[in-house]
């Protein structure tokens, strides 16, 4: 056999083409979702975070820091405004609400099985969104609190 | 499709990347089936190669060369880990299973679809004869004969794949055929 029979056999070989491939559309929901829900909870709780870092420091550990001063001046500007005032709640509540929503949707999994008029609720171990679940559900505790929102 | 402009537009809204996948995914993942004649494998290595692409997309510069080209080399390295390793565990699929507890290759039709795809390799008989010589070979010859005749790809583009100059690319075909033609002969 000449190396050139063995270069057209190559080339002339018939392959095997998988066309009927059904598991690319299962795949792509997962794969575009990788890292995206607990990345958008974190985001949505870094002002509440700050602000409970700077009540948690003042009035608990009585540490000032000018910098912290500033956004407590900041938000109590806010609360004064007529208009404004409406977003201190959304902000504080809202958002570590939103986040809590969020990431409870991405381990949580509601199936309705109409015949048996069941609703299925599964429980996905995923470490990450668990944690941020929690995390905003200690933040939205901290600002149910009497007098937190109060700048 | 306008890559360049595609790849300015995942930068913005990294969904966009769904373009990408829609596009190739069939591309890569019959190239990875050929390789390995193996539809698990074949699977986990795809998406493997799709997954450290999304994760990795914003890296890529456009050079005027094909996303695809691109593909083709994740592909070609996850395809080695996987020749070179008795298990192989593709590591992004991997953190993700213990990130988030998610099987994301694991789903409902996987043994329909795995006799049927089977079933279709087995009407491939000169194929899977060949194959399984080509397998053999060092692992640098079995990736330029698979591009070159599974993939139907030229000598220039299996250099911008691999990575490798054109003239090296040239002289690993050559020794492959050389060392295929010993072991059919032999």
């Amino acid at each position: 056999m000449k190396k050139e029979d063995v270069d057209t056999m190559l080339g002339g070989m018939d392959l095997p083409h998988p066309e009927h491939i059904k598991h690319q559309q299962e795949l792509k929901i997962p794969l575009l979702s990788y890292k995206r829900s607990s990345r958008a909870g974190l985001w949505l709780l870094v002002v509440p975070v700050i602000v409970a870092i700077t009540f948690l420091l003042k009035y608990e550990l009585g540490i000032f820091f000018p910098f912290l001063n500033g956004i407590q001046n900041f938000f109590a500007a806010v609360d004064r405004n007529y208009y404004l005032t409406y977003f201190i709640p959304v902000i504080f509540m809202g958002l570590p609400l939103l986040a809590m929503i969020i990431n409870l949707l991405a381990f949580c999994h509601f199936t309705h099985m109409r015949e048996k008029q069941e609703l299925l609720i599964t429980i996905k171990y995923r470490p990450l969104n668990i944690a941020v679940f929690l995390f905003s559900f200690a933040i939205l505790v901290f600002f149910l609190l009497p007098d937190r929102l109060s700048f | 499709m306008n890559e360049e402009k595609l790849l300015k537009e995942i930068e913005k809204d990294p969904q966009k990347f769904e373009v990408i996948y829609e596009a190739f995914y069939k591309k890569i993942f019959g190239y990875v089936f050929r390789r390995t004649t193996h539809y698990d494998a074949a699977k986990d290595i795809t998406a493997e190669t799709f997954l450290k692409a999304y994760v990795g997309i914003g890296k890529f510069k456009w050079r005027n060369i094909s996303v695809l080209y691109w593909l083709y080399r994740i592909a070609t390295n996850e395809l080695n880990k996987y020749f070179n390793s008795r298990r192989y565990l593709p590591e992004s699929l991997s953190r993700i299973h213990e990130e988030y507890g998610v099987d994301i290759t694991d789903y409902t039709n996987a043994e329909t679809e795995r006799i049927l795809l089977e079933e279709d390799l087995q009407k491939h008989l000169k194929f899977l004869q060949i194959n399984d010589l080509i397998k053999k070979l060092d692992i640098k010859y079995q990736d330029v004969i698979s591009l070159r005749f599974y993939e139907q790809k030229s000598v220039e583009e299996i250099a911008i794949i691999l990575g490798k100059k054109e003239g090296t690319v040239k002289s690993l075909l050559s020794r492959g055929i050389d060392k295929l033609k010993a072991h059919m002969t032999g």
